[in-house]
């Protein structure tokens, strides 16, 4: 293990670069939206628009602090950090490399037994900051809001946690480093169709979890004003918004490391650069990227769910699909296996 | 031992705030509070497992629900009408007496600092591993039964959810009988989820 | 790979299982169709399987032992209360068969938490350690937290349920306290592990204290005064198919259970939980009887009733715990007292309609004249729960305070005998108001064919017991014993 210095240099790293993906972020989302939408999209600051991030986060900044005359001001300030605390958190399980390959270093901040446990458990934490930044504010679109995004989370946690079972079963390990040195696709295509679909179901429960669309509801613009966030301006609100890309992010990085092989790069690579598919952060970086654009695709393509059919879809469908394909793949290891 | 003592110092803390703080939230927030730490506790002594669970089924789910309870019921805080004015200070005073009893034992025996090993052999099998050897082996049946009970309190909610449903079919077969013409029983809400 | 525990027989929680199974099928379908009549079809069908696995279990000595580890046992004081929960919630269910609390909304979740409470009760009389203990009596408690307040619109109902479910929710924190202590003092969650650990040294403070947590929580359920407020309250408000069912399954169950905790867990060596038995047992004599006295409705009496016939089991699970009666005592006078109260349950289900305003002793008066039948019946049981001979309850208040005799408890034993004689009068006077008093206004009685069922099977056993009480000794003692009042 790394001495605890470099651990917590590696942690403010990870939150730094984190922390600049949410702003470029926000610049491929505006761009690529502006482009699914025959528009150009931001390209004045800077070269392609590239200094645009910048200038909104220095706009952030110096607008005016609102805290509404009501509200609950402890919690109201502490919620935006809980988000954002969590969010970023929930990365450092995360393995980006095989051992030592940062400078002799390990690639992840935290190596831990399970790993796969703490990331859901941080998530879970995160829904707080929304439900108690809707609550503090003492609005009613605020509360409605929070009510229904922590409604939301909550429902999809069942399928994210369901559909995580396929991989622990196959793995036999909650360690993210160990599953990513397992593979679980290569154990046997018998576990192929109970993996997809718990794949499936993940990625689903990951988009609503992010509230990314069709998942949207919380922020609604149209119905509920901005949701949870009606009430706050400046900082606090970049905060929350922070701590909704860095949940993107983190949710792509998670898929990869679960589902699509984490850090390693495919198989064929070997016969071009040998030691390839073993390069660290690259491959990781890739499929994060991947997984980001179809998120943003999605915000392109698709409608909301109306509330009631999104509870529904979560309950009734999802569930039942994540809970199928638990129930296939333990079928398949224990009978056929 | 410092973070140890750190860690103790947020619980009390914590624990303190749930009993004296007024506003409801801010109490469910400080249980949350000691929850998490109390989770930080079982990190430090090696059992990272029960952390984990501790904060997803405590903190994640148990918590959450408490606060959605709250503020669906618009609690602001204010202290309903003292029906029981003994309780408060009974309560108080239950509470010193275990502090005092507490207090008593560890004055008898006093816990020092355990040493590491200890601490790793008593947490030894906590882990998920551990954990999962004992569910499906020689507690097979309990975990089982855990499972009857989820189901029971289940069926025992939606059955009492359904109360509307049934006050709507009473109303209307009541009406039925008398012959008169009753004014419309409510609609029947049928077996959809209660909308937030 | 999955490797099956060894030594795991099925047989043993067969009864379980088939009701498990039958619950589910009676929840799908009533998905499917919502009709009362269908899950109490299935309801039905399950207990008869059920009770077939049960009596196998119980005849059978090769069925007899442990099995998943230590925490299922099968003996014959298991088995026989297994018998009696299945029976209690037999007759429960045709009982409800046409009862307004079973299709009110046709909410087809009624029947599967009868046979749901009925599997936690199984899992209690049957449990070896206090985890299965702990998890049958919630299963039990859920579900009779929600059919107590099952009635739509009823003050009384849903205050009922919420007193049940707040108190039941206390006793059940303060037993899981208790058991926690007891781990914490022997390091073992079985009960012969439990008793061995307090066997072998003097036990601390924190044994005890862990046992009178235990003793506690399990005598509110089986409402030992001081814990017993809640039973009356809720006996009434209750519908009173409902109550019919927990007055009897809640009983057998917590019965069972505090029998094995009590013989198995605290050892002859630890006289101090023996004496905390007895002296509740002392109080619920005295409180239930005298507060017996003071009702004018058949169901708060019943529900005080209920509490005084809890002072005899305690008696005979004293005995019984100390090693010094034969637990058969209990398991026999649970079985007489599943027939008789909850004969006495139903016959006030057809005189009260329901009607939560109904309970007074003037909607008996006359009943003789009107109903014969159930007049009849309904003198049988409350003379039966009084102790006249030669009906069921006689001898099972007769071997409980016998076993006491045999135990040493012989001012306990008396002070029973007194208790009965008080008895004779509060249940007498219903006899008489039934039978002697004319009634101001006819009320109607129109029991339907499956209620008149219920309350001819549970005359029919409560006479049969009283006349033959030798075969349901035997059967769950074991084979050529006999039943002996006289030494």
């Amino acid at each position: 293990m790394d001495p605890y210095w470099v651990i917590f240099l590696k942690a403010l790293v990870m939150s730094v670069l984190l922390l600049g993906g949410f702003a470029y972020l926000t610049w491929l989302q505006r761009r690529l939206l502006a482009r699914f939408q025959h528009r150009i999209g931001p390209n004045r600051t800077g070269w392609e628009g590239l200094l645009q991030p910048i200038a909104d986060a220095i706009k952030m900044i110096f607008k005016q602090d609102v805290t509404p005359t009501h509200a609950d001001k402890v919690v109201f300030i502490l919620a935006p950090g809980i988000s954002v605390v969590f969010a970023l958190v929930a990365f450092g399980a995360i393995p980006a490399g095989p051992a030592n390959s940062l400078f002799g270093m390990d690639p992840w901040i935290v190596d831990l037994d399970i790993g796969l446990l703490y990331v859901l458990a941080t998530t879970s934490i995160g829904v707080y900051g929304i439900f108690l930044g809707g609550w503090a504010a003492n609005s009613k679109y605020s509360l409605l809001g929070s009510l229904r995004s922590s409604a939301q989370i909550i429902s999809y946690e069942l399928g994210l946690g369901l559909s995580v079972l396929s991989v622990i079963m196959i793995a036999g390990t909650l360690n993210l480093r160990e599953i990513v040195e397992i593979n679980v696709w290569s154990v046997s295509p018998l576990l192929w169709p109970g993996l997809l679909v718990a794949l499936f179901a993940f990625w689903i429960s990951a988009t609503a979890e992010v509230s990314n669309v069709p998942f949207d509801l919380p922020e609604a613009e149209q119905e509920l004003v901005a949701g949870y966030i009606t009430e706050y301006s400046s900082l606090k609100f970049a905060l929350f918004f922070m701590a909704e890309y860095v949940g993107m992010i983190t949710a792509s990085a998670f898929i990869s490391t679960l589902f699509l092989g984490g850090w390693k790069g495919p198989g064929f690579v070997d016969a071009l650069v040998p030691g390839m598919s073993e390069w660290p952060f690259v491959w990781l970086f890739l499929k994060i990227f991947v997984l980001l654009t179809i998120f943003i695709w999605l915000q392109a393509s698709l409608m909301r769910f109306r509330y009631d059919q999104l509870m529904r879809f979560g309950w009734v469908w999802l569930f039942e699909i994540a809970l199928g394909a638990a129930l296939l793949t333990g079928a398949v290891i224990a009978f056929v296996l | 031992m410092l973070a140890f003592a750190a860690i103790a110092t947020v619980m009390l803390i914590g624990a303190i705030g749930v009993v004296t703080l007024r506003q409801p939230v801010h109490a469910a927030l400080s249980l949350v509070g000691t929850l998490l730490a109390l989770a930080i506790a079982y990190v430090q002594l090696n059992a990272g497992f029960l952390a984990a669970i501790q904060v997803i089924v405590y903190a994640g789910a148990i918590m959450v629900l408490f606060l959605f309870v709250i503020m669906l019921l618009a609690l602001d805080g204010e202290a309903p009408a003292p029906s029981l004015t003994w309780l408060r200070p009974a309560a108080w005073g239950a509470g010193a007496l275990a502090l005092v009893a507490v207090l008593a034992v560890l004055a008898r025996d006093p816990i020092g600092p355990a040493s590491p090993a200890a601490l790793l052999e008593v947490f030894a099998g906590s882990g998920a591993e551990g954990v999962a050897d004992q569910l499906f082996g020689p507690m097979v049946l309990s975990f089982h039964l855990v499972g009857v009970l989820l189901l029971t309190g289940i069926v025992a909610a939606v059955g009492l959810v359904q109360r509307r449903a049934g006050q709507a079919a009473e109303a209307r077969a009541r009406a039925g009988r008398a012959g008169a013409d009753a004014p419309d029983a409510p609609p029947l809400p049928g077996r959809e989820p209660v909308e937030v | 790979m999955i490797v099956p525990p060894d030594g795991l027989v099925l047989g043993g929680i067969a009864p379980a299982l088939t009701l498990l199974v039958a619950a589910a099928t009676a929840l799908i379908l009533g998905t499917v169709r919502a009709d009362a009549r269908q899950g109490g079809a299935v309801a039905l069908l399950g207990l008869a399987a059920a009770a077939v696995f049960a009596v196998r279990n119980l005849v059978d000595p090769g069925a007899h032992g442990a099995t998943f580890g230590v925490q299922w046992v099968v003996d014959g004081a298991s088995a026989g209360l297994a018998v009696a929960i299945l029976v209690g919630t037999f007759l429960a269910v045709l009982l409800s068969w046409d009862a307004p609390v079973a299709r009110v909304g046709d909410r087809p979740e009624f029947h599967p938490l009868l046979l749901l409470a009925a599997t936690g009760g199984i899992a209690m009389v049957h449990a070896g350690d206090f985890v299965v203990l702990l998890l049958g009596l919630e299963i039990l408690s859920l579900s009779v937290y929600a059919l107590s307040a099952w009635r739509t619109g009823v003050r009384e109902g849903e205050e009922a349920g919420m007193k049940y479910f707040l108190l039941g929710a206390f006793a059940s924190a303060i037993l899981i306290y208790g058991v926690a202590l007891t781990y914490g003092a022997t390091g073992a969650f079985d009960f012969a592990s439990i008793g061995a650990a307090l066997a072998a040294g003097a036990p601390g403070p924190l044994a005890l204290l862990g046992g009178a947590f235990v003793l506690v929580g399990l005598g509110f359920k089986v409402s030992f005064a001081p814990f017993h407020q809640w039973a009356p309250d809720v006996y009434t408000g209750a519908p009173t198919p409902v109550t019919a069912f927990m007055s009897v399954v809640v009983k057998v169950a917590a019965f069972g259970a505090l029998l094995r905790v009590a013989s198995e867990a605290w050892p002859a060596t630890v006289p101090s939980l023996d004496l905390m038995l007895a002296i509740l047992v002392a109080l619920t004599l005295v409180v239930g009887n005298l507060g017996a006295l003071l009702q004018s409705g058949a169901k708060r009496m019943l529900g005080y009733s209920a509490v005084a016939h809890a002072g005899y089991l305690g008696l005979a699970v004293l005995a019984a715990g100390q090693g010094l009666a034969s637990p058969t005592t209990v398991v026999w006078y649970l079985l007489a007292y599943t027939f008789m109260n909850l004969g006495a349950f139903a016959v006030t289900h057809l005189v009260m309609h329901d009607d939560p305003q109904g309970d007074r002793i003037e909607a008996w008066q006359g009943l003789g004249a009107r109903k014969p039948g159930l007049a009849i019946a309904m003198t049988l049981f409350l003379f039966s729960l009084a102790g006249f001979p030669p009906l069921a309850g006689f001898f099972g208040k007769a071997l409980a305070v016998r076993a006491a005799f045999d135990a040493g408890w012989s001012s306990l034993a008396v002070l029973a005998l007194l208790a009965a004689v008080v008895a004779v009068v509060y249940y007498t006077r219903f006899v008489f108001a039934m039978w002697f008093a004319r009634a101001p206004r006819a009320i109607e009685v129109a029991p339907s064919d499956a209620a008149r069922w219920a309350v001819g099977l549970a005359a029919a056993g409560t006479v049969a017991m009283g006349l033959f009480p030798d075969v349901w000794y035997a059967l769950v003692e074991g084979a050529g014993a006999a039943l002996a009042l006289v030494p």
